[in-house]
């Protein structure tokens, strides 16, 4: 008479929990994934001011136009001249009013002479609250 | 004699995980690749003639930064800004800046930026004025200088 074998039992990885965490990973990159980062353009990279105030809150009224290294003005993701910002400015002035916030967020490299033309449409358009982005990074005194 | 009618075996209804699994995978894959760093930003705020502000010509009062466009870096890469036409090393610029602000806060800069000089130059030069806590900063164009663009 045969002896009679142990049942051998399948060996399975917990798939559950391992989902579980997934889940989580993806709501958490979901989540923190910028809805604002449309308006900004990954071909500028900012200049930085170490001693700047963290920006924490912004104004919705905002306009953010981009200088890249080339000049390019981009506003809204569209690549724009400068008479052509300054009729997109006066549209968005006349709707959330004259005191309406403009960035300029120009690439570190960018020569100032095209930053100049954004500056004339802006001051063209009878806007005068500007600002100019950069990086907070490096150490600070 | 009634025969029993066998009734069919039930099978357990299994939804199939492992494809959705593979789904999700490239999901967090694709979060991951796409993220990007938590930069901190901020914004350095210049003044412009509010519409009907009258232009007041008080530059003799006022201190005048002319940033030098044909600068370049010198001693130990540190770059050369002009204040009322005198060449100043940034790191000294930044020293007067700082005893300026305590000096008298409401100090007005004007800063007379050439069109071939780099925006960083620029921006370190407000960030210097910021931590200086000088806030009246003005920025006017040379029209002296003529703006050659550098080809890409």
């Amino acid at each position: 008479m045969g002896k009679k074998k142990p049942e051998t039992q399948e060996a399975s990885v917990p798939i559950s929990s391992m989902i579980d965490i997934v889940f989580l990973l993806i709501i958490f990159f979901v989540v923190t994934a910028s809805i604002d980062k449309e308006i900004e353009d990954e071909r500028v990279t900012l200049a930085n001011a170490p001693h700047g105030k963290p920006l924490t809150k912004k104004d919705p009224r905002s306009v953010t136009i981009n200088v890249r290294p080339d000049g390019t003005l981009n506003m809204g993701m569209y690549t724009m001249t400068k008479p052509q910002i300054s009729e997109q400015l006066k549209i968005s002035a006349s709707k959330f009013g004259y005191d309406m916030p403009i960035i300029i967020r120009g690439d570190r490299e960018v020569q100032h002479g095209y930053i100049q033309e954004v500056m004339e449409a802006v001051t063209d358009t009878g806007l005068y609250r500007m600002n100019f982005n950069a990086e907070i990074t490096g150490t600070k005194k | 004699m009634a025969k029993k009618v066998k009734m069919p075996q039930k099978s357990e209804a299994e939804i199939p995980l492992s494809s959705m699994i593979d789904v999700v995978f490239l999901l967090l894959i694709y979060f991951i690749v796409t993220q990007k760093p938590i930069i901190e930003e901020t914004l350095l705020g210049v003044n412009l003639p509010a519409p009907g502000q009258p232009q007041k010509n008080n530059s003799q009062e006022n201190m005048l930064l002319k940033v030098d466009v044909m600068s370049l870096p010198v001693k130990g890469g540190d770059e050369i800004y002009h204040v009322n036409s005198r060449p100043w090393y940034f790191k000294d610029l930044v020293e007067m800046l700082i005893e300026t602000g305590k000096n008298d806060k409401d100090t007005t800069i004007i800063i007379n930026c050439g069109p071939n000089a780099k925006h960083k130059k620029l921006i370190r030069l407000l960030d210097a004025c910021g931590e200086a806590g000088l806030s009246k900063l003005n920025i006017v164009n040379d029209p002296s200088v003529k703006f050659t663009p550098v080809k890409y």
